[in-house]
């Protein structure tokens, strides 16, 4: 095999797996944005201090699961 | 008690003892108590262990009566007239996970290559943290993505092109739901991937640099050197690092439930639902009306468990061969 075939294979190899780690960062980015995206417009201080309410209320917040989740980990930890 | 071994100085007393010996014999007694209590807690997590697969035993003791091994090759599954057979969720389980290996596997040892041997040294940690941050995500975050942005994609895009190209094949077969084996092998493979990467990392760095060096001073190229030196040397560990990710795959639940149909069926195609033994275990437990239903969800539970210790055992021990105890311990 010619030197500059050689050389050739291996820039190709280097570029395929760099695509291959940013291929891999992809999903990260996308499941980030689609959190941020649809999740930011409900975040505000009534999410972390409320209750939720009724089925069909607007409103509410998720006090409970977030302190349920940190008495399970603090008790695991 | 050291001092009583000394042979012929006759009875030894405390003052003609040298004074490090002293010293050990007064904090004997704390050290005797500090291993006694640690000791207690490596037998109290072996227990622990122990006692859930006995567990697991006791409860499906009545299915694996009544059914024996008719359990792992039937595939009819009905609980109204108490007619058990495993067949579609083992089936299930060993599709999606053994899809999400094939394409979590190349993409995630090209990462590791790239991160221990082609990348600049600036670029590694970042990108190594990043990929790293996709175990961070929880499994039931990554459902969730699936349902609302992945499922409607295959659905819209994918299925309907590979349908077209290669529906020839019967894995490519069928109304394209979007929701099905592949959705589930997707994600699966998704969350895969960091432990496949991290752990190829660790083996890569693990070949001695003398090994890399002889190729690149025999004049090989980078991949040259790579593929000669670092793969051939790592490639038990590698093939455990791959097994690892096997064994993630086997037993995640919240995620591929939220993506696969959940149709206890066993069907070719990879656009068709399906059902996995995890899945089958988080939809049904809380429904299940009588105690042989309840006994033969615990059985699969025990087929899930024994499976998934029997892959990850041989994982560690590849790994193991590679680096040796002390490296995995770094994990």
């Amino acid at each position: 095999m010619t030197p500059g075939a050689r050389r050739l294979i291996n820039t190709g190899v280097s570029g395929l797996t760099f695509l291959a780690a940013v291929l891999m960062i992809c999903p990260l980015l996308l499941i980030f944005g689609f959190l941020l995206y649809q999740g930011l417009s409900a975040l505000n201080v009534d999410f972390f201090l409320h209750l939720p309410k009724p089925v069909g209320e607007a409103g509410g917040g998720m006090a409970n699961a977030i302190v349920g989740s940190l008495i399970m980990i603090g008790m695991a930890a | 008690m050291a001092a009583d071994g000394i042979v012929g100085a006759g009875a030894a007393d405390r003052l003609s003892l040298p004074p490090q010996t002293v010293s050990r014999r007064r904090g004997a007694v704390g050290d005797r108590i500090y291993r006694a209590c640690v000791q207690a807690s490596v037998w109290l997590v072996l227990g622990l262990a122990a006692g859930l697969v006995f567990a697991l035993f006791w409860e499906s003791w009545d299915a694996i009566r009544a059914f024996g091994l008719r359990f792992l090759v039937t595939s009819h599954w009905d609980p109204v007239a108490g007619e058990f057979g495993a067949l579609p969720f083992i089936y299930g389980t060993l599709v999606s996970s053994l899809l999400a290996l094939a394409i979590a596997a190349p993409l995630s040892l090209g990462a590791a290559i790239f991160l221990a041997e082609f990348a600049p040294t600036w670029i590694r940690p970042p990108v190594a943290f990043l990929i790293e941050m996709l175990a961070a995500v929880p499994s039931v975050v990554y459902g969730l993505w699936g349902i609302f942005i992945l499922v409607p994609w295959l659905r819209d895009w994918v299925q309907p092109l590979l349908g077209h190209v290669l529906g020839f094949l019967p894995l490519f077969q069928g109304p394209p739901y979007g929701i099905g084996m592949l959705a589930a092998g997707l994600i699966l493979s998704i969350m895969v991937v960091p432990y496949i990467t991290s752990v190829s990392r660790e083996v890569l760095l693990a070949v001695p640099a003398s090994q890399r060096e002889a190729a690149l001073g025999l004049g090989a190229t980078r991949w040259e050197a790579t593929r000669i030196a670092v793969l051939r040397y790592g490639r038990s560990g590698l093939i455990g690092a791959i097994l690892l990710g096997l064994g993630r795959a086997l037993g995640e639940t919240m995620a591929v439930t939220m993506v696969i149909g959940n149709r206890p069926d066993i069907a070719i195609s990879l656009f068709a639902p399906g059902y996995t033994m995890a899945s089958v275990l988080a939809n049904e437990f809380t429904e299940a009306t009588s105690d042989l239903y309840v006994s033969a969800l615990v059985e699969i539970g025990l087929l899930l468990l024994l499976v998934t210790v029997m892959v990850n055992g041989l994982a560690r021990l590849l790994v193991w061969s590679v680096g040796g105890a002390t490296r995995s311990a770094r994990e």
